[in-house]
């Protein structure tokens, strides 16, 4: 019943916004924007939403969703057209792409490989928003469930979570990445009795560290300086695109390829604080992995193409589950939507449903109509939209640096943003460099609030006394998944480990016998 | 990057990370912990300070790990080599990458410190970009440098401004001095880029989109907040005061 209803809100949605000129308007070009975002190396999918954020803050929260999804979904599969056309990955999502879009456009099928990557992300877009209809009102239902302690350890085991799986280099420093969040989370006057924590007596500290200028501050100036402290840059040459065909023979032929990228990327996009590039290398590698022809990848093979840019896409539905049943952003551009969310005055997480009923419909129905507007945008003007390519990244940054600025003022009105703004973007442009995550750190902020209020609320009600953490059984499996992510990484364990399989191997290992 | 250069720069984060942990401790220890605040009596569960004890202490435990784990892999040992090496070499200036970088961090700081609370956010921004993507945008460290020691001058100026009261001073005398002084050196810097460019008609092209995009896109960022979405700028001189008339006459 529940799904039937789902569904019958998804359809009225999706026809009151095809019917609603001024929407279908803002829908396609927010699309178009965020393609542009996305094949101009440089610029990602969350600085994309980021900025559209600041201008769309004063509007209404049914235009702002329209244009923050429609551009995020943009902005993901714009990455392929640099990957294809000049082999720089506009975004990093698309960065597998290129391994074999490139030599397909090199022997004169770009067109080709276009049109393959756009019907893939179409299909992508289409099965991730198939999986938020499905699963984020019911995962909400059970986490309406959840009690103070089951969402303190939801919050840290998400922290714990991404730090492990998104750091590049050892576990810990994904852990200290995401604990510096929880720390920036701390600063302001603490919820429950006002007191003034790490404040230093700066007034406009007291409200905390806004979120959206922080976010912005985090991935928008680390990506301005990377990009402009590079080498020379090279000439961009750009192959030459004929005819873009929608290539539906092709991946009828690859369908359980489709689906088993899809579900790749809606299981990562699900994961928090894994992204949309994650998604792309995983399926890539899964489909090279079960190809008969292993060897024909990253010399031009479609299947590659497929593989990457169907879970890349389908990984944006992943993210958005977990952000709207429990308000743990899946992936960065997510992270951004809930802080624009917040903006907008809409909590998501399990009461979401409650509080604001039909908005889970609402939001997959613009996923839907973004992935046609995708879709359509690519086939009529494709030769344009290559275009933006040529433009060198140094003479857009300085004016995305401006758009930053003027984001994080517009958002408050305070100048005290901008003063933040810059410290964070540097620590965060530094601890990339140290090869630190940052997206724990992000989600550490995020849910820092959240943690604290909930551990204090439970302690509250249980008197002090723990133990309910471990007589709920949500929180005890929650309490042991958070365990086993630490125990799993120490050294000594691994060690063992290590010792254990090999004499069990051993064990069963004749003489003789290879 | 080199896997002992990672391992280096591990042992001074973890170092960093277990030296804030610290000064955390100290400074949650100041934090209600049992005693009443604001009529609230606590215990330990409800004090403000739970959780960033919490925090504080997983930063310590982990930034300990880090720091373990580095001397363990060769990052001390990597360290003691790069500084004593360093202190035996000759310094011969910063590399390329470190010039660039720098001459970014005075753009980003000197915009948000000096220039926004204090001139018009029109020029401001426009300045802001003409400076940016004429230090990047030619490939040249010869211009880039002497963009940065230009914007690192005026900035100075108008900081010495601001510290002294002569800003407040001088624009009480006439209406925006500083506006002024901050137009004539946008105008001057247009002009070098101008003469820069002369001879070489590649340089000219872009010369033109470096003039237009910073004239331009400022302008259009403010008709858009300012005048459609009624965002009052940071600052509004005599620039956006122009445009506030020109807008009202229009109505």
């Amino acid at each position: 019943m529940i799904a039937f209803d789902q569904i019958t809100a998804l359809f009225t949605n999706i026809w009151s916004i095809a019917t609603d000129p001024f929407s279908m308007i803002l829908l396609f070009g927010s699309t178009l924007l965020g393609i542009i975002f996305g094949a101009l190396p440089g610029l990602t999918a969350t600085l994309g939403v980021a900025l559209l954020t600041t201008v769309t803050y004063g509007m209404s929260i049914e235009i702002a969703l329209i244009a923050l999804l429609a551009i995020y979904v943009g902005a993901i599969y714009g990455g392929s057209y640099g990957s294809i056309l000049v082999n720089i990955p506009g975004t990093p999502a698309a960065a597998a792409t290129a391994l074999d879009g490139y030599p397909l456009a090199l022997k004169g099928q770009g067109g080709r490989a276009l049109g393959l990557t756009t019907t893939a992300s179409a299909i992508g877009t289409v099965i991730g928003m198939v999986f938020i209809v499905m699963l984020a009102p019911a995962v909400s239902d059970i986490a309406l469930k959840f009690a103070s302690f089951e969402f303190f350890l939801l919050a840290f085991l998400g922290i714990m979570l991404s730090g492990t799986l998104a750091t590049p280099d050892t576990v810990i420093k994904g852990w200290i990445a995401g604990f510096l969040g929880l720390w920036l989370a701390l600063v302001g006057r603490d919820a429950l009795q006002f007191y003034p924590r790490f404040t230093f007596g700066i007034m406009e500290l007291d409200s905390g560290i806004d979120v959206v200028p922080m976010l912005i501050g985090a991935f928008g100036i680390p990506q301005i300086i990377s990009v402009l402290t590079q080498d020379k840059s090279k000439d961009v040459r750009v192959t030459t695109v004929s005819k873009v065909t929608p290539e539906w023979s092709t991946l009828r032929h690859n369908i359980l390829g489709v689906v088993r990228a899809s579900l790749i990327g809606v299981g990562i996009g699900a994961v928090p604080g894994l992204g949309e590039d994650i998604a792309a290398w995983v399926s890539y590698g899964a489909a090279k992995n079960s190809s008969k022809h292993p060897e024909t990848f990253g010399k031009g093979e479609l299947q590659g193409i497929v593989a990457s840019e169907t879970a890349n896409n389908a990984c944006i539905g992943g993210a958005i589950i977990p952000l709207l049943s429990l308000g743990i952003p899946g992936s960065p551009p997510a992270a951004m939507l809930l802080g624009a969310f917040i903006l907008h005055g809409i909590q998501p997480g399990p009461m979401l449903a409650v509080e604001h009923p039909g908005f889970i419909a609402k939001v997959s129905a613009i996923i839907f109509l973004a992935a046609i507007a995708m879709w359509v945008i690519c086939m009529l003007l494709v030769k344009h939209v290559v275009k933006v390519i040529q433009i060198s990244p140094k003479l857009f940054m300085p004016v995305v640096a401006m758009l930053c600025f003027m984001g994080s003022y517009a958002l408050g009105l305070k100048i005290f943003n901008l003063y933040l703004m810059v410290p964070i973007g540097l620590l965060c442009y530094f601890l990339g460099e140290m090869k630190y995550p940052v997206a724990p750190l992000v989600i550490g902020v995020i849910l820092g609030s959240m943690a604290d209020q909930s551990l204090r609320r439970g302690l509250m009600v249980s008197q002090g006394s723990l133990t309910p953490m471990l007589t709920r059984p949500v929180s005890l499996i929650l309490v042991i998944c958070v365990l086993l992510m630490f125990i799993t990484q120490i050294p000594a364990y691994k060690r063992m480990m290590a010792n254990v399989t090999e004499s069990v191997g051993r064990l069963f290992h004749k003489p003789g016998v290879k | 990057m080199d896997k002992f250069k990672l391992r280096g720069l591990d042992f001074i984060s973890g170092l960093f990370f277990v030296l804030f942990s610290i000064w955390g401790f100290i400074e949650t220890f100041k934090m209600p912990m049992t005693e009443t605040y604001g009529g609230v009596a606590n215990v330990w569960y409800v004090s403000p300070a739970l959780f960033p004890l919490i925090v504080n202490g997983g930063i310590l435990i982990l930034g300990g790990g880090l720091l373990f784990f580095a001397i363990k892999q060769g990052g001390f040992a990597y360290i003691k080599t790069a500084v004593l090496e360093s202190a035996k070499k000759k310094f011969t200036g910063l590399s390329e990458k470190n010039q660039k970088f720098a001459i970014i961090m005075l753009f980003l700081s000197g915009l948000t410190y000096v220039f926004i609370p204090n001139i018009d956010f029109y020029l401001t921004m426009a300045l802001f970009i003409l400076v940016f993507i004429s230090a990047f945008y030619f490939e040249d460290m010869g211009l880039l440098r002497k963009i940065g020691f230009s914007y690192l001058g005026i900035t100075s100026v108008l900081l010495v401004l601001k510290i002294t009261g002569l800003m407040t001073y001088l624009n009480k005398l006439f209406d925006y001095t500083t506006d002024v002084f901050v137009l004539i050196f946008l105008f001057i810097m247009t002009g070098v880029l101008v003469v820069y460019c002369k001879g070489d008609a590649e340089k000219k092209k872009k010369s033109r989109r470096v003039i237009i995009t910073s004239y331009l896109s400022p302008f259009l960022l403010i008709v858009f907040f300012k005048f459609l979405l009624l965002i009052p700028m940071p600052k509004e001189g005599g620039i956006i005061d122009l445009m506030n008339l020109v807008s009202y006459s229009l109505k």
